[in-house]
Formats: structure tokens, sequence, C-alpha cells
């Protein structure tokens, strides 16, 4: 991260601190882009240190080299290496920070680990609990049936 | 970990953003039935989608084994559905959002992939009048009620026959041609209307075996088999087209009951194919243009596009990408589907 942009206000450094006091110092046009940051900045122009507290080190380190790098090609690649508890945790954290780029691009991620599975599966990766009543869920299955056909085996 | 999270960062929002990125209708159905919450993003989704007025291609492959697929040509997306049980059945046409096939077993599959609502009659006691590869079918409901009518025309034998639900029997109107020749036909107002071979309309009744001919001026004195019956906008239109060659497009004015001749289509887009012609009053604002003619020949995935004033060819719209080509084989635009039409008809507005 040697090079730094013409602009006087790029050069100026800002440090997060995830939840787990990992500290992160980053460009000020990076944490611009985590539109929490940047309200942060508005309301306090002088500070230096902003406390990310729902997000960890780990994540949030993802997060700036999402924001640092994202492309076409990038986004593609980037969503293919993370397990389903990540992209949830990503997607937490990108909710949060409101990156609306990361999150379109982590619901894609999610859209595509889901195609092709039956709703037993997306309740379980998702550890939600089925509330259609048993009279329900056979109209659903009746009406649907189609969708309950040929999906992926769990 | 799981167990870390108390919340999930699935909320509406994302559930939104999430249903919109799910391309295949199977899986919007899984979606919706995960839970009350996911169900009800997906009702929102869905009502939009099929109040959309852009109509989408119907499109399959060469395949042996045919899968279905809408594609959107002002997104460049496809939306596939497994339909691949249609293998050896016909396509007869789309109405009032269903498929319509026809295949060996006598049977026609009606099948709508947007509701999931499927229906099959059995056409064996007029069997000899269905050559499945030139039917042309019309689905409509009775208002206000589960009846629903089939109106199906053989492209060969110009034989008609119309099946209603009520009696569950199909009757037959008109055999090889005779007492007329029917050529297409539409509903407009909860009524339907049939065009003939001497560009004659009649009103369908069915209530009895008739077909009423309406008392029409200015005639147009042309080949009459290549004439298709549409409506747009409350009023009757009479469209005939040979790319590049002839566009004569023709308002039918109640008042006066007469043809009139429309020199070009106005704000208006045709929507063409062998099986049927559509038209949009307000194509702008579904990603289409006015004074356009869009045509599909059913052996290409291609569309071309035609001036309505003078029948030139403007532009040729293919296949964006080959991401949702399901299979390494040819695969070809078939007809217009416009999700947000439903047809219905009133037993008793004509006698």
């Amino acid at each position: 991260m040697a090079e730094e942009k013409s602009q006087a206000s790029s050069s100026k450094m800002l440090t997060l601190k995830a939840s787990d006091g990992v500290l992160f110092e980053v460009e000020l046009n990076i944490a611009k882009e985590m539109k929490t940051v940047q309200a942060y900045i508005d309301d306090c122009e002088d500070i230096e240190t902003i406390p990310i507290p729902n997000v960890l080190g780990k994540h949030l380190a993802i997060v700036i080299e999402y924001i640092k790098k994202t492309n076409e090609e990038y986004d593609a690649e980037f969503e293919k290496q993370w397990n389903m508890d990540d992209l949830q945790l990503l997607l937490l954290a990108a909710n949060y920070l409101n990156i609306s780029g990361l999150q379109e691009c982590l619901c894609k991620a999610i859209a595509k680990r889901i195609e092709n599975k039956s709703p037993e599966y997306v309740r379980k990766v998702f550890n939600i609990e089925n509330d259609h009543s048993p009279e329900e869920e056979a109209k659903l299955r009746k009406e649907y049936k189609w969708a309950f056909e040929g999906v992926d085996k769990d | 970990m799981k167990e870390d999270m108390d919340i999930s960062p699935l909320d509406l929002d994302m559930l939104d953003i999430i249903s919109k990125k799910l391309l295949s209708f199977d899986d919007l159905f899984n979606f919706s039935a995960v839970c009350k919450e996911w169900r009800a993003v997906h009702k929102v989704y869905w009502r939009k989608f099929l109040e959309s007025q852009s109509p989408l291609v119907v499109q399959t492959t060469s395949y042996a084994k045919k899968l279905y697929s809408f594609y959107s040509i002002p997104e460049k997306q496809a939306y596939n559905s497994k339909m691949s049980y249609f293998w050896g059945l016909y396509y007869c046409g789309s109405s009032s959002g269903y498929l319509v096939m026809a295949g060996g077993n006598n049977k026609l599959q009606l099948m709508n992939p947007f509701t999931r609502k499927e229906k099959t009659v059995d056409f064996s006691s007029v069997r000899e009048d269905f050559f499945y590869d030139t039917c042309r079918v019309l689905l409509a409901f009775a208002k206000d009620s589960n009846e629903f009518v089939v109106v199906a025309l053989c492209g060969i034998s110009f034989s008609l026959n119309v099946y209603q639900s009520r009696f569950s029997s199909w009757v037959p109107y008109a055999k090889r041609g005779k007492p007329w020749k029917v050529v297409d036909f539409v509903v407009l107002d909860n009524i339907i209307y049939a065009l003939t071979d001497k560009v004659e309309i009649g009103v369908l009744s069915l209530n009895s075996t008739s077909l009423k001919l309406l008392e029409l001026k200015n005639t147009p004195d042309v080949t009459p088999r290549l004439f298709k019956l549409l409506h747009c906008d409350g009023k009757l239109l009479v469209v005939r087209f040979v790319p590049k060659r002839v566009l004569d497009v023709y308002r039918i004015d109640f008042a006066t009951m007469s043809y009139v001749k429309l020199e070009s289509l106005g704000e208006l887009a045709l929507f063409y194919s062998p099986f049927k012609c559509y038209a949009l009053a307000n194509p702008g604002e579904w990603g289409y243009e006015s004074n356009r003619l869009y045509y599909i020949n059913s052996k290409s995935a291609e569309c071309e596009v035609y001036s309505g004033s003078d029948n030139v060819l403007m532009e040729s719209i293919v296949l964006a990408g080959s991401r949702h080509v399901l299979h390494k084989s040819k695969p070809y635009w078939l007809d217009w589907c416009f999700r947000n039409l439903h047809d219905e008809v009133d037993y008793s507005l004509v006698e």
C-alpha cells in the first residue's frame, strides 16, 4: 500500500477498532465506503479511532480488502472463498457498516448457495424455524410440488 | 459460528435482494416455502413480477428433452423452470399465463409456471382434429368461478372445437372449415371474438354453437390467412405481417362498425410470433420502443425488430450470453408470454 493518491484528503489515515480489539489503519477514502463510519466522521471530525463493536477483526480485514479491490472479476472470485457461516457474518458486518456493494455481492453468493436446495436445507443452514402449521405445509407441498422435485440431495 | 449469531443478517431488505438473484422459478418457490417471513418477501416480489406487462420469450432447446425458460429481452436474462416432463409434447401456445401442450396420449396439458397451477384436458372425443404442431389455443376463465374454456383451432383442417369445464366436454363449432374458417381468436371485454379467413369478425357463443358475424364496412380485400386478431387499449386490432414485405394494421371502430387502416403503429409496439400477435400500449415503460413490431419466428433465438411505419428491419436482438442454456444444444425462441394477462369470459354476454 505504498502508492498515495494525489488528493490531500485521501492521505489522511483513520484507525478502525474491531470488536476483538484488532486495529486497522485505513485511508479516509476507503473508510468512507462504509456509510456508518462516514456518519461517525461527519459527527465528530477530529476522531482518529473509530470503534466497530459488531465486527470481529478477521471479518473487518476481509471487508477492508473487499473495498480496496472490488471489481467484477474480484467479486466473482470473492464469493467462492467463504463458507456459509462466514458469508452470514460478513453480511452482518456489511449491514452494520452499510456497504451496499458488499451487501449485493454477499446476497448473490448466498442466492447461489441456496439454488436447487430444499426449504429444509435452507432452514438448517440459517437456523430458521419452520413456522408453518402441518396443514399449511401440506398445502404448500401440493401447490408447489414441482419445486420439491429434483432438488439436490441435502 | 452459528451459535454466536444472535441476529440473522437476513433481514427483509437482504431477503428481498436474495430473492431477486434467484433466476429459477423452482428456487423461488423453494424460497417461499422456508418460513412465513420468507414467504411474505416472496409474495411482494412475485406480485410485482406478475404484474409486469413486459413480455417474456418462451425459450426452449432443440435437444429432445426440452427445458423451458423465460427470457427477458430488456433485462437480458432468463428465468428457468424445470418443465422437462414436457418431453414429447407439442407447444400449442401460451394463454392466460399458461403454456398449453398437446401429446400423444390425447391430453392437453395446461401449465402455469408462475402460479404452479395445472390442468389436463382429454381431447379423445375430437382427436381427429388435433394435429399437434399446428394447434392454436385460447384459455379463458369464467368470471367469478373456477370454470374455464379452451378454444382450439386445428391449423390444417381449420376445425374449431371448444371445451367447457362446466360441461366437461368438447363441442365442435366448425369441421374442416365449415361453416366458418376461423384463423384466430381473442378475448376482449369478456367476449371471445374470432377472425375468419374472409377477414370477418364474429362473436363466439358459449351457450350455443354459434359465431355471430359482425357487419363491418371497409373489410380489407386481401389474402386472408396471414391475419391475426388482437386487442389493445380496449380496441380490436387486425394485423397482417410478412417481414419486410407486408405490414397492415387495422383498428375495428365499433362506433362506425368499420375497419380503419392505421398508417403507423404510433405509440404501440406489436409482439408477433407464428402463434399469436400482441400489442403493448406503452412499450417504453417496459423496455421496448414505440412504433415497432418485435418478431420471433420460432426457429432461432433471435428477435427481429421492424419499423411500424415502413416495415424496415431496424435491428436483430439475440440471446445474451449462454449462462442459462442448460444443455449444449441450440436454443430457440418459440413464442411471447405475457405474464400479466388473464382472460375472463362472461357466459351471459353472448346467447
